[in-house]
């Protein structure tokens, strides 16, 4: 709960489609792509007059679903980088922000992280035991906070270059805008709409080279 | 999984007369660390004039302060909390390195911190003595807490106290007993005495029931409990205070709501203060009540919902039958080990030491539940390419009209048991056999392992490898090989019966090589499967005619007895040794009898025949009693035969898939489901998988659906190829059908692609293949399997690899594909038998509506949509509504 609206984050279905053929010792194998990810994010009694919603400083399409306010969407994104997979040259986009932009008062005013994996540093090298830790496991990687912090600025695509840049050992998207060095501003972007996909933002779309 | 309950706690005193109160500190609101998130909290204090304030006491604690100006004749106090009970991992932290191993100092400004939570009160001699008792050597600090907390656990005996105060160590220790408190005392003593921070916790404990009992353990409350409680916490740098819960055992976890925590258990009482001295009436009460509870895999209805569903079963049962669809349903469910995630017979591959134990386990107790005189037989499965040797099969095989195959489960030998028959038992076995069904004895010829393949194989081996032994990690042929050369080739590894079933008796011949011995085919499968059949006499003066497999089409008389019939020929076997019969007739099929690994196993010849089988079953049970020897029964099923039902349990990628038995009613479907996931359970299999973030997912191996009927000239499919119709198009309209039962394994290249999930112009095609269905006239069997057969595939031609697949419906290819079943794939394994009876409810009714209207309409082109909506729950919830408005409106509701 953030105001009076209700955002709600659940797993949505990323269909893993077989790769090309690549040859190995033991003959030749077919790779599922497992690099992608999908959430579906929705929302009520939302102004989007006032407010907008972002995911990792994406502007998320949101689509009206017949009720007053409510709105929902799609977040696809890349949450891992094997080394067979889709464009190898676009990072993972984890943890996933969300936050709630007002545009009035130009300011994060709240939002929500989602991780994919735990966000303390455990490595899960073994599948939970039971149901018990299955559900330990998926508590951990939510936290209802941690909003994107500073004043916001709206930075039209044109001007946005994004790089990769190595935090902790992963490769991380930024962005950056010649013009702004202080990092106390929270820039956020759109990517064009998708004709194909318009109920989904693809992460992966802002990786385009300018 | 959500779970909210209101905790009630309520505490009255009554006072005879009336009477002053001191200042009154409550400590009764969750403490800021409680990490079970507290929704709401209320106090209510009577009488009603009182002042109250809330404060914070020097450790963080919440306290009430309440003052009461007049005098009171009672004094209540309210507390509600709505906890959301998630699931906590008490393990969730990382020590620092300094802390990673008892023992550790605390670094000198903790330790400064830390004092009062070091004072050492009692030290007293049983104290000290049971210290002295306690494994203090090096090791990590979790499993360090987890053994301190289950030694004072063992060591102590429950009692509740109803006297206030804590005992020393020295009472406690010294009777033994103690309640909470006292174990919580002693242990903030001994932890302090081991030089770590400890503090005393009052606090609520809620418990909720389980909903399924435990199948190793205790399995937890009856009933849901809740009542305040103490447990003791400690102070590790890297994960902060720990609670450990010596009265059970375990770490504090979501049911421990702390309340108060401090370095004494004086200043954590939940009520303080004082009073003029009176009688006091004293009255409380602890409640705990669900009131928000998500659905969850181990309860995903609540019983009234079930009841409506499972009623609603039944008023299908009565449309169907009332419009003559004969439908009959059956399902493929997956199974996985609930104890082992990890290995790759539980993940990837299909076979596996520990699935071949669990599966035999599960046969075992389908054998008992499911029949009576069943018969428990295991088969070569299917040889997948890629994979080193043929899969396994168990079937378990009874007759419909419920007269015993096999009367005494105890001669089917255990798998997971050790036997040790020898080859003198195994050729007693087969010569009795041979003469109980009335075939010479003579005929019975040993069989070797062929030395010139052997030989040719030793000496090609690297010099340095002793030709005897093999390791585990060698290939399996290596294994073979050594096996083969350390047990000899000079002794026969199995025993030989030529036979086959004539028109109306046994039938044998001698069998004689070239070679003098019959040499089998190199390998490690069954003997049966390596008989030289190119070596046998090319021309015999008479020969068997070849049986064709039955037509499942055909008229069939009831099934015969066979035992009595069997046990007279054992009898007469004996008396007249009746072992010099001619032989009349050449046969190429053989019953062979080999002992491997201590156990007799019996290979059985292919028969087309099912009397045939069932006399060849029930003359090896006679021999078996006589003998009393357990044999393990393999080689060639049954035929396929309508007036025989089995349960087949085969290895399939991480998973036991678990072929049962199709049922026409809605009773027989859901008795069926909840015995086999019972059974499944008991047998250690469960249905509960998880990816290494947590995510729920479905077992792996799906729980394919299949629709057909009981004889294949009865299915609706059949009958009515616009049934096949209606429910592609309403699962192409509808993809929320295809997304909501499938998991997460979906799209072109999955298991189950859905009809637009594939090639572009299919949707087209399959148009105009709707177009082509005779209306009005006799529709030929064959017609809808050539109408839809190529329709019905993967991108790449698959016909298995299909939402809708129709491999079993009527395939020219052979008899066991004709027998009209649709097959729906894209159904994932439920976690619940209630859930996967509501699917299968929602296709007979579908079927059933179909059946009443066809469903024609213009197939919808979703084109990008279908995976930019429906893989959302949103879309895929809407969808789901739209399909119940559509069956509420048909008149289902």
């Amino acid at each position: 709960m953030l105001e009076n609206f209700h955002l709600e984050l659940r797993a949505a279905i990323e269909p893993w489609h077989v790769l090309g053929e690549e040859s190995g010792s033991q003959g030749t194998a077919r790779y599922v792509d497992s690099s992608l990810e999908r959430v579906q994010v929705k929302v009520t009694n939302f102004i989007p007059e006032r407010y907008v919603l972002t995911c990792n400083s994406v502007v998320i399409p949101l689509s009206p679903t017949g009720i007053e306010g409510e709105f929902v969407a799609g977040v696809k994104y890349k949450a891992w980088q094997p080394w067979s997979a889709l464009h190898p040259t676009i990072g993972v986009d984890t943890p996933l922000v969300f936050d709630v932009v007002d545009k009035w008062n130009q300011r994060s005013i709240g939002g929500m992280s989602y991780f994919v994996s735990h966000p303390g540093g455990r490595t899960y090298d073994t599948f939970p035991v039971n149901s018990n830790e299955a559900e330990a496991r998926r508590i951990n990687r939510f936290w209802d906070f941690n909003h994107t912090q500073g004043e916001v600025e709206y930075v039209s695509a044109a001007l946005v270059k994004q790089s990769l840049v190595d935090v902790n050992g992963a490769k991380r998207a930024v962005l950056t805008k010649e013009k702004i060095k202080d990092k106390k501003i929270f820039h956020f972007q759109n990517v064009t709409p998708s004709m194909e996909y318009p109920n989904t933002l693809d992460l992966r779309r802002k990786w385009a080279k300018q | 999984m959500a779970l909210k309950v209101v905790l009630s706690h309520k505490t009255h005193y009554k006072y005879d007369k009336y009477i002053s109160l001191s200042p009154h500190v409550i400590r009764l609101r969750p403490a800021p660390h409680s990490r079970t998130p507290i929704d709401s909290y209320s106090l209510k204090i009577t009488p009603k004039n009182h002042f109250i304030n809330w404060q914070q006491d020097p450790f963080g604690n919440y306290l009430a302060r309440i003052v009461f100006p007049e005098k009171v004749k009672e004094f209540g106090i309210d507390v509600e909390i709505i906890a959301d009970l998630i699931t906590i991992n008490p393990f969730d932290f990382f020590v620092e390195q300094y802390a990673e191993n008892y023992p550790f100092k605390y670094n000198d400004e903790l330790q400064k911190e830390l004092i009062p939570y070091l004072e050492i009160t009692e030290d007293g001699k049983k104290l000290h003595k049971f210290i002295k008792t306690l494994d203090l050597k090096k090791r990590p600090i979790n499993d360090f807490l987890v053994y301190l907390n289950t030694e004072i656990y063992k060591h102590l005996n429950y009692t509740i106290r109803l006297e206030s105060g804590v005992q020393t160590c020295e009472i406690t220790l010294g009777n033994k007993l103690g309640s909470c408190r006292d174990y919580a005392w002693l242990f903030v003593q001994v932890l302090r005495h081991l030089g770590l921070a400890a503090r005393f916790v009052s606090g609520y404990l809620v418990q909720l029931k389980a909903d399924v009992a435990s199948l190793d353990g205790p399995s937890g409350p009856e009933e849901d409990f809740t009542d305040l409680h103490a447990w003791t916490e400690v102070y590790i740098p890297g994960a902060g205070w720990l609670g450990l819960d010596a009265t059970s055992g375990l770490f504090a976890g979501e049911g421990h709501i702390p309340l108060a925590c401090t370095p004494s258990f004086e200043s954590a009482h939940a009520i303080e203060g004082m009073s003029d001295k009176c009688e006091t009436e004293f009255e409380y009460s602890n409640t705990v009540t669900r009131i928000f509870e998500s659905p969850r895999v181990t309860k995903p209805y609540r019983d009234d919902q079930w009841d409506a569903i499972y009623k609603l079963g039944f008023e299908i049962d009565k449309e169907l039958e009332e419009n003559d669809v004969r439908l009959s349903m059956g399902g493929e469910p997956t199974f996985v080990s609930i104890d082992d995630m990890e290995s790759p017979e539980w993940n990837t591959d299909a076979d596996g030491e520990h699935k071949r134990e669990l599966a035999d386990k599960l046969s075992r107790r389908l054998v008992g539940s499911f029949t009576k005189g069943g018969l428990l037989h295991y088969a070569q499965g299917k040889w997948y390419p890629g994979e080193p040797i043929p899969r396994w099969q168990t079937s378990i095989v009874w007759r419909k009209d419920r007269k015993a195959i096999w009367k005494d489960p105890e001669l089917f030998a255990d798998m997971n048991e050790t036997y040790t028959y020898t080859n003198e038992d195994a050729q007693k076995f087969i010569k009795t056999l041979a003469l109980t069904l009335c075939v010479s004895d003579k005929n019975v010829i040993d069989a070797y392992e062929d030395p010139y393949h052997y030989i040719m194989k030793e000496a090609n081996l690297p010099l340095d490898i002793d030709p005897m032994k093999a390791d585990l990690k060698d290939s399996l042929e290596r294994k073979n090989i050594a096996k083969v050369l350390s047990q000899g080739l000079n002794t026969p590894i199995g025993f030989v019966l030529p036979l086959n079933f004539g028109e109306t008796k046994w039938i044998s011949s001698g069998w004689s090589f070239r070679r003098e011995h019959l040499f089998l085919v190199p390998g490690d499968s069954p003997l049966g499967l390596r008989l030289p059949m190119d070596s046998l006499v090319q021309k015999p003066t008479h020969e068997l005619p070849l049986h064709f497999e039955p037509d499942l089409f055909a008229e069939v008389p009831e099934l015969g007895k066979f035992r009595k019939d069997a046990k007279k020929r054992f009898k007469n076997a004996e008396r007249f040794k009746v072992n010099e019969m001619k032989d009349d007739m050449f046969v190429r099929t053989a019953l062979n009898i080999e002992v491997r690994d201590g156990k007799l196993y019996i290979f059985l010849p292919p028969l087309n025949h099912t009397e045939a089988f069932l006399d060849l079953v029930a003359s090896i049970e006679v021999v078996a009693k006589k003998l009393d020897i357990k044999v393990v029964l393999e080689g060639y099923e049954p035929p396929h035969d309508l007036r025989i039902d089995r349960i087949k349990v085969t290895p399939d990628p991480g998973v036991i898939e678990v072929n049962i038995q199709p049922a026409t009613s809605w009773k027989d479907l859901s008795d069926n489901l909840f015995t086999l996931y019972d059974d499944a359970r008991q047998s250690r299999l469960g249905t509960e998988k998880f990816m290494l973030d947590g995510k729920h997912t479905g077992t792996g191996g799906g729980n394919h659906v299949t629709i057909g009927a009981l004889e294949p000239s009865d299915s609706p499919l059949l009958r009515r190829p616009e049934l096949l119709r209606s429910l592609i198009t309403f699962w192409q309209h509808h993809p929320g059908l295809s997304y909501l039962f499938s998991g997460a394994f979906i799209g072109p290249t999955s298991q189950a692609p859905r009809v637009d999930e594939g090639r572009l112009e299919n949707l087209y095609e399959l148009e105009i293949a709707f177009s082509q269905i005779p209306q009005e006239e006799d529709v030929p069997f064959w017609i809808t399997d050539r109408l839809f057969r190529h329709m019905l595939t993967d991108i790449t031609g698959n016909t298995h690899r299909s939402e809708f697949c129709i491999d079993k419906l009527y395939s020219p290819d052979s008899s066991s594909g004709r027998l009209g079943i649709l097959e729906l794939r894209a159904f994932d394994m439920p976690p619940h038998p209630r859930m996967a009876l509501l699917q299968m409810l929602l296709v007979r009714t579908l079927v059933s509506a179909f059946w009443k209207k066809p469903y024609k309409h213009k197939l919808v082109r979703w084109g990008t949509q279908l995976h930019d909506k429906f893989l959302l729950e949103h879309y895929v919830k809407e969808d789901i509504r739209d399909i119940v408005e559509f069956l509420n409106a048909e008149g289902y509701a």
